[in-house]
């Protein structure tokens, strides 16, 4: 059962990678809490099946779903940066209309991909069976996406981002045009999540517009167990640490729908996860252990002191 | 007639940084209520002069500061660095030719990365070239050590570590060897030492002043350390109200004594110089 677990959860989990190294880019190097991810999601997924449907190869609807979440990216930045926007406001506007955007794209609210080849029916034309193309197919695309991010980071042009999403004022006063940084990194993480959009689409042979309904909190679910197992400030570790987090995350999933919890609960499930990883984060082993009195006295110190911060941001 | 005392240059060399009629304005608690941080200042900084800032709390030092870095832009006047207007630049188009060190040592170097990664960004932003290849490392870290053996603090062995595990005086050390790598025309300092302890103060206040006389950057200074002022710098421009009320330099300055200067600052704005100044002063 634990190996069929895992298996499951590599499955479905590597799906998600893109997604999760998107919400890597956005909120951890960036620091842009960008909801947009979730509409490019589905962006994505509308975009790669209607080429698929129109005749286009695999890999080049894959393509055209990343340069569509990539537009979508580019709009909520420029809202961003030129309209003075706040971040999360713009992404709840984008991801709002990218649902729209996505039927106009197909023309109508889901559509059928059984009849045209996929990546996964390329993979399972070559003998392999269907779970293991799946594995594959998500895995060798989510690790050309991780190796790609991982070198970006590294290079002279990635270190001026990760600079941009630390403090503004410093990476400018260093020469660094942030604004750019912001606009192409967003840009770069949202054609991430519609890379995901569209495996999923090919994935499971139809493209329905509900399937980026509430996705940003499996990126979210990935990013907080990543970071939770795996705590480093190193940029392979981190998304090495997001794409292990997706994979654990539904392997949790896996394993509660395997001890009879019901499906409609998944997004229940879902949400106590990232409540319980971020609650040991911030809390360590006080999250659980009963302390005594000194213990109780630090914790409401710790506490007070939290109040005490400034933690008011204006939305509008 | 003699020009103003605020665009005395010194030996007659053009100037590297030329303020005309700078103002600058900040709204208050009231919807009608205006601070004028910056009124009317005219001031000419000669090339390669070691200027100090002197003043209480809202005479616009820091204003001043952030208008000659381009994190605030001017309402009202102009500005000009080495003969290029700036007046509308943003900070990150003057980086090639400006550096500022701030009192807050987290704003200075960038605490998730490693010493080594803060002075790539350094010798990158000098060109403000950040392609899409692996920076020079040799390059960085010869840079880098060659910058962090002047303050003697054991720091060029540490590349490696990330800033965020250094103290106060240990970044504001790194970032001041940041300052060096870049070699920029003009170097600005906003009370950079005041938040280290005595010791630590005196190291990176020396190598500041050693690093800037051998490179030969004009330097402008935000200090309340008068005494220090007075024997170590070229000029001290003592601020009140957004304007440069006393602006000493060359003999005048040399023979000067810091009461009677406290004494003529009082006189002339008639309010005395801030006890931290004063304490600074007479330790």
């Amino acid at each position: 059962m634990l190996i069929d677990v895992l298996v499951i959860g590599a499955q479905i989990g590597l799906l998600y990678g893109p997604l999760a190294l998107g919400i890597y880019l956005a909120i951890n190097v960036l620091s842009l809490p960008d909801l947009t991810l979730e509409g490019s999601f589905g962006l994505g997924g509308a975009a790669a099946a209607s080429s698929l449907l129109m005749g286009v190869d695999p890999i080049s609807s894959l393509l055209l779903g990343m340069c569509a979440g990539a537009l979508a990216g580019l709009v909520t930045a420029l809202l961003h940066v030129i309209l003075q926007m706040n971040v999360l406001l713009a992404g709840i506007l984008m991801t709002t209309a990218a649902w729209s955007v996505s039927i106009a794209v197909m023309g109508t609210g889901n559509v059928s991909l059984v009849r045209v080849d996929t990546l996964f029916t390329w993979a399972e034309n070559l003998g392999l069976r269907n779970q293991t193309a799946s594995i594959l197919v998500a895995g060798g695309v989510t690790l050309i996406f991780a190796t790609f991010l991982v070198w970006l980071l590294h290079t002279g042009y990635g270190l001026a981002t990760r600079a941009s999403g630390l403090n503004i004022q410093t990476a400018r006063s260093l020469g660094i045009r942030t604004e750019m940084h912001q606009v192409l990194g967003l840009m770069l993480a949202n054609s991430l999540a519609a890379a995901s959009g569209a495996l999923v689409a090919q994935s499971q042979g139809f493209m329905d517009v509900s399937i980026q309904g509430g996705v940003i909190v499996v990126g979210l679910a990935a990013l907080t167990i990543g970071t939770s197992v795996i705590r480093s400030d190193k940029v392979a570790v981190g998304v090495t640490s997001v794409i292990v987090g997706v994979i654990i995350y539904r392997c949790i999933v896996a394993l509660s729908l395997r001890m009879g919890i019901p499906p409609n609960s998944v997004r229940l499930i879902t949400a106590l996860l990232v409540f319980a990883f971020i609650a040991a984060r911030i809390h360590g082993k006080g999250t659980l252990t009963i302390s005594g009195f000194e213990g109780w006295r630090a914790r409401r110190r710790k506490h007070v002191q939290f109040l005490e911060n400034d933690r008011v941001t204006t939305l509008l | 007639m003699s020009p103003p005392f605020s665009e005395r240059r010194i030996g007659g060399a053009p100037p590297a940084i030329r303020l005309r009629n700078a103002t600058k304005r900040f709204a208050g608690l009231g919807k009608k209520e205006v601070f004028t941080a910056l009124d009317d200042l005219t001031l000419d900084i000669a090339r390669g002069s070691y200027v100090a800032l002197i003043g209480s709390n809202g005479a616009g030092k820091s204003t001043l500061l952030s208008i000659l870095m381009g994190t605030l832009l001017l309402d009202e006047g102009s500005l000009t660095i080495d003969d290029e207007d700036m007046s509308e630049k943003p900070s990150w188009q003057r980086a090639s030719k400006i550096a500022l060190v701030r009192q807050n040592p987290e704003h200075n170097v960038l605490s998730s990365l490693s010493i080594e990664e803060n002075f790539a960004l350094a010798v990158m932003g000098r060109e403000r070239a950040f392609r899409l290849r692996r920076y020079d490392r040799n390059g960085v870290r010869l840079a880098a050590r060659s910058a962090l053996q002047r303050f003697g603090m054991g720091l060029e062995d540490r590349l490696g570590e990330s800033t965020g595990t250094l103290s106060g005086g240990q970044r504001q050390a790194v970032a001041m060897a940041m300052a060096a790598v870049r070699n920029p025309r003009v170097l600005l300092l906003d009370e950079h030492v005041s938040a280290l302890d005595p010791k630590r103060a005196k190291i990176v206040a020396d190598v500041t002043e050693e690093i800037v006389r051998a490179q030969d950057i004009t330097t402008v200074m935000v200090t309340h350390d008068l005494g220090h002022a007075l024997s170590h710098t070229d000029r001290v421009l003592m601020m009140h109200r957004g304007k440069v009320v006393m602006d000493l330099s060359g003999e005048e300055k040399a023979a000067l004594d810091l009461a009677e200067l406290a004494g003529q600052f009082e006189r002339l704005v008639g309010e005395a110089l801030p006890d931290r100044t004063l304490l600074a002063a007479a330790s």
